[in-house]
């Protein structure tokens, strides 16, 4: 139940088994089945979550009723609103189980006695901040400088395991490209083969 | 977004009352009975009667434990510490609620010695629902 997540950690920090021990204290074990949700949009988000195995998404809806997915979850990443979990205030995103998930949850105090309690985890979560930075700026430039079609190979470059799992029309909206072009980048990059 | 809660016991006259209740509130049930034909036909009665109400009867009260977010211990003196045992490594940091019965009553001490980590709450038929109402804001 703990094993990703500790390896995890152990590739950013060095841990002994009593912290290891100590840390798995802290985490409440949850079992979503395909199609439930972590946290529905206006809710506050109290958990920021570890994906042990399974698959999620989190996304948000605009006012004509399009999704917009921000972000991929599977085995061994994190996935929260921050904004909501940090601040308590109302998300604006919905986190939904892609197939059948086991996550580790943690809640704000936790979060914080947690680091007390364990002061390498003030480190671990650094470098998982800044890792989480970089690539959410290289995101934003890549969608700014980028061509669609450059965008779809980096993914497939970055994340091959997730295109398999995750139907066309969930990669076009994480793209924030319509189906069809997805559609149609698929079959030129086929057809140039 | 309303909890999902996991009940043992569930097809007792305790259990049957409190799943109704909380199926009234909204809340998504997970029922658990050793007795598998009376807890399917509880399952369904309950259903037909709220059904837009997410209720599922489960076999085995480890899973059903992992998935809920509050546990709720609707059992005997004697059996309450075993289940407790079996179901800690996933219940770990979640509200555990111990159902009293006036005759029998369970000590509380043993089940936080088992469950060393858990938010554990002792209560009645009659407080228990808002109890679960308190925890879910």
């Amino acid at each position: 139940m703990f094993e990703v997540i500790i390896s995890n950690i152990k590739k950013k920090v060095a841990i002994n088994d009593e912290e290891a021990e100590k840390l798995k204290t802290f985490f409440t074990p949850k079992k979503l089945r395909k199609k439930q949700y972590l946290l529905q949009e206006g809710d506050i988000s109290h958990y920021t979550a570890f994906v042990e195995k399974g698959l999620l998404r989190s996304f948000t809806i605009d006012d004509k009723g399009h999704e917009h997915i921000m972000q991929f979850a599977s085995e061994d990443w994190w996935i929260s609103d921050l904004y909501s979990f940090l601040t308590e205030e109302p998300s604006d995103y919905s986190i939904e189980a892609l197939e059948e998930t086991e996550l580790l949850l943690i809640n704000r105090n936790d979060y914080e006695n947690m680091m007390l309690a364990v002061p390498k985890m003030e480190r671990y979560f650094r470098i998982l901040t800044q890792n989480s930075l970089i690539s959410m700026q290289r995101r934003i430039s890549g969608k700014m400088t980028l061509t669609a079609e450059q965008n779809y190979k980096k993914l497939m470059e970055q994340r091959p395991a997730l295109l398999q799992r995750v139907p066309q029309h969930m990669i076009a909206s994480f793209l924030g490209i319509a189906p069809e072009t997805l559609s149609r980048i698929r079959k030129q990059m086929a057809s140039s083969k | 977004m309303k909890s999902t809660i996991a009940i043992t016991g569930a097809t007792n006259t305790a259990g049957k009352l409190l799943s109704e209740q909380l199926a009234a509130k909204g809340f998504s049930l997970l029922l658990l009975s050793p007795d598998t034909a009376a807890l399917q036909a509880w399952n369904n009665d309950l259903q037909e009667k709220f059904p837009l109400v997410n209720i599922d009867s489960m076999q085995c009260s480890y899973d059903a434990s992992w998935q809920a977010d509050i546990l709720v211990l609707n059992e005997t003196k004697e059996h309450v510490l075993e289940i407790a045992t079996h179901v800690k490594n996933v219940v770990t940091r979640k509200p555990v609620i111990v159902l009293q019965n006036n005759e029998n009553a369970i000590c509380m001490q043993a089940i936080k010695a088992a469950l060393p980590h858990c938010n554990i709450k002792e209560a009645t038929k009659d407080n228990i629902v808002t109890i679960i109402e308190v925890i879910n804001n």
